[in-house]
């Protein structure tokens, strides 16, 4: 699974996810991209899970990018705990996805087999997503 | 390169509330500057300009703005924008080119015909999805075609390689701009999995700073 090496704090402050994401909203690097519709955090096992669907649905042949890392760490306080003493421990790390971003990219494949396997890497994520190749206008 | 007609208004709304009531009319803003004259605003004719750009599917292309004053103007699209979540186009930008004069744009590059790697189940790699050429904008092409049949596992090809056809070409003669890689490298199987999982942690590793700054 995905983690950081080090970081600076072991514990971070949850945050908001107002608004649209400010970068990664475009297909960069590959032929067909998997856009986020909403805004959510996104487990390092999800991401895995996700990844797994994709690798295992196109055999060989494809090349994917993880446009999302999971740098921030979630924590959890133990069961039958009175509330204060303290932030709870580490427990996981999250990517935090706001809606417009691309979550991964593919290349080399056949459309039909990326559309696949970016639907079947979205059953694996918290949030809905659409399929998008970088050249959708209205 | 292809060459359009486009039927343009000056535009007198200025702003982005204003813009906006364009929007809804049909209507796209856009700017057209460059080669020393004045940057004129103008709008276009949404419906027209979307199916414009569906066609060109990134290619560039000479557009030519018929003013309603009669008046005309040579340019190419520079940049587009739209909107990340319902794609809808925004607003367009054109630059203003003179028929005798070189031109420096990023054509994209096209792949011809299948690799003989790939046929012995290797990937073909694109490094390179642009080139950065220079020419007269009559003898610009659309795009650079590439023919990479002959290409077998390990090989690839450079830009100094590349037959231009009297285009200067400003990207580095030992840039790498197409290879085919053996299937191992290719694989992004479950054995894959880990090795690159080391990797993917490094590429990322500049988006892990844009992704915790915004929140």
């Amino acid at each position: 699974m995905l983690s950081p090496k080090r970081v600076k704090h072991r514990k971070m402050m949850r945050g908001k996810m107002r608004g649209c994401s400010k970068g990664a909203t475009k297909v960069d690097f590959g032929d067909y991209g998997l856009q986020a519709l909403e805004s959510a955090w996104i487990s390092a096992k999800q991401i895995e899970s996700a990844r797994v669907a994709i690798t295992r649905h196109v055999k060989r042949g494809g090349k994917l990018w993880i446009r999302i890392f999971p740098d921030k760490p979630i924590t959890e306080k133990p069961a039958e705990t009175r509330m204060g003493k303290g932030k709870g421990a580490p427990v996981g790390w999250v990517a935090v996805a706001k809606r417009g971003r691309i979550l991964f990219e593919l290349e080399g494949v056949e459309e039909e087999v990326a559309r696949r396997a970016m639907e079947l890497a979205s059953a694996k994520l918290p949030i809905k997503t659409r399929f998008v190749t970088g050249f959708e206008l209205e | 390169m292809q060459k359009f007609t486009m039927k343009c208004k000056h535009r007198e709304v200025l702003g982005k509330n204003k813009v906006k009531h364009l929007r809804t009319n049909g209507l796209v803003p856009a700017v057209v500057y460059g080669h020393g004259e004045n940057t004129v605003s103008v709008s276009l004719e949404k419906e027209s300009m979307v199916n414009l750009l569906k066609k060109l599917h990134g290619e560039p292309a000479i557009l030519e703005l018929e003013f309603e004053d009669k008046n005309t103007a040579l340019t190419i699209i520079k940049h587009f924008q739209k909107d990340i979540m319902s794609n809808a186009l925004l607003h367009v930008d054109l630059q203003i080119i003179h028929p005798g004069e070189p031109l420096k744009i990023s054509v994209p590059v096209v792949t011809i015909g299948t690799p003989e790697g790939v046929k012995a189940g290797g990937m073909i790699d694109h490094h390179l999805k642009e080139i950065d050429v220079e020419a007269i904008p009559s003898k610009l092409p659309e795009h650079i075609e590439i023919d990479v049949s002959k290409l077998e596992i390990g090989q690839g090809i450079h830009i100094k390689e590349i037959d231009f056809e009297g285009v200067t070409c400003h990207n580095d003669p030992n840039q790498l701009v197409v290879s085919v890689i053996s299937p191992k490298a290719a694989h992004i199987g479950e054995e894959a999995g880990l090795e690159e999982e080391g990797l993917l942690g490094e590429e990322v590793e500049g988006e892990t700073e844009s992704a915790s700054d915004e929140t």
